[in-house]
């Protein structure tokens, strides 16, 4: 089965029960993430923007955080429509399937910087259940990188 | 993965002394490679072969900066790369 087939009017979401499973406690965990001061996760998601000036950085957090907790609400619940219907297929807007997309990689980060991810090299080191589901998550959200860009991206990584 | 020589340099050099902010993406161990030319594609309507050559270099040289202008210009780009999970600054 593949999971994101682009189609005319958007992308065909069609996913598997094991997929509906797992992405369907997604939602759920990043509503449930704490403070930014005491929860890893959370602080993930609202990383310094001025590096050098804390202060400047707290600043536009304060300024901009309703913005960012109505745009994050609004991708949740298009993540959630899908979902309720991606058992027998159902087809996205590129604006919902962009919205599932991020929803997809705010959890990856979330439960990433949660498993204390910080530097290349520090995936290998999980446990095999965590890394596993991040393994997962990831193959997903690629594969809605493909669906949505149209081709698969060529190119080499230095060592 | 087959071989895509580098056309250009890997860091930008046409920074306007007038347009101070510069907006950085840091290289982080969860994003995606691809996940990564996708959105800057998608923000600031690069080719595939520019947002490519930015991407890389985020991963090779730890950051690189994509997009430049004046301050308002700049935290907007940064709410719309962080909306998006980069980890984005802001620097003159």
């Amino acid at each position: 089965m593949i999971p994101f087939l682009p189609v005319e009017d958007g992308i065909l979401v069609t996913l598997t029960p094991e997929d509906l499973d797992l992405l369907s406690q997604l939602p759920d965990f990043l509503n449930s993430l704490g403070d930014p001061d005491n929860d890893p996760a959370a602080a993930r998601l609202q990383s310094p923007v001025y590096r050098e000036d804390s202060n400047a950085s707290d600043e536009w957090w304060r300024l901009m955080v309703d913005e960012f907790r109505e745009s994050r609400a609004a991708d949740r619940s298009a993540f959630e429509l899908i979902l309720e219907a991606a058992a027998a297929g159902t087809v996205a807007s590129m604006a919902e399937a962009e919205a599932f997309m991020r929803v997809l990689n705010e959890s990856r980060l979330a439960l990433a910087a949660r498993l204390g991810v910080e530097e290349e090299g520090d995936m290998e080191r999980l446990e095999e259940d965590d890394r596993g589901a991040l393994e997962y998550l990831a193959s997903l959200q690629q594969l809605l990188v493909i669906a949505l860009m149209g081709e698969e991206l060529e190119y080499e990584v230095e060592p | 993965m087959t071989t895509k020589p580098l056309e250009r340099p890997i860091t930008d050099t046409n920074v306007d002394v007038d347009v101070p902010w510069q907006v950085v993406v840091w290289n982080d161990p969860v994003n995606l490679m691809d996940y990564v030319v996708w959105v800057l594609r998608r923000l600031f309507g690069h080719s595939v072969e520019e947002a490519t050559r930015l991407m890389l270099a985020v991963h090779n040289e730890g950051k690189a900066t994509v997009a430049q202008g004046p301050r308002e210009q700049a935290e907007m780009d940064a709410f719309r790369l962080h909306q998006h999970g980069l980890w984005a600054t802001i620097e003159k």
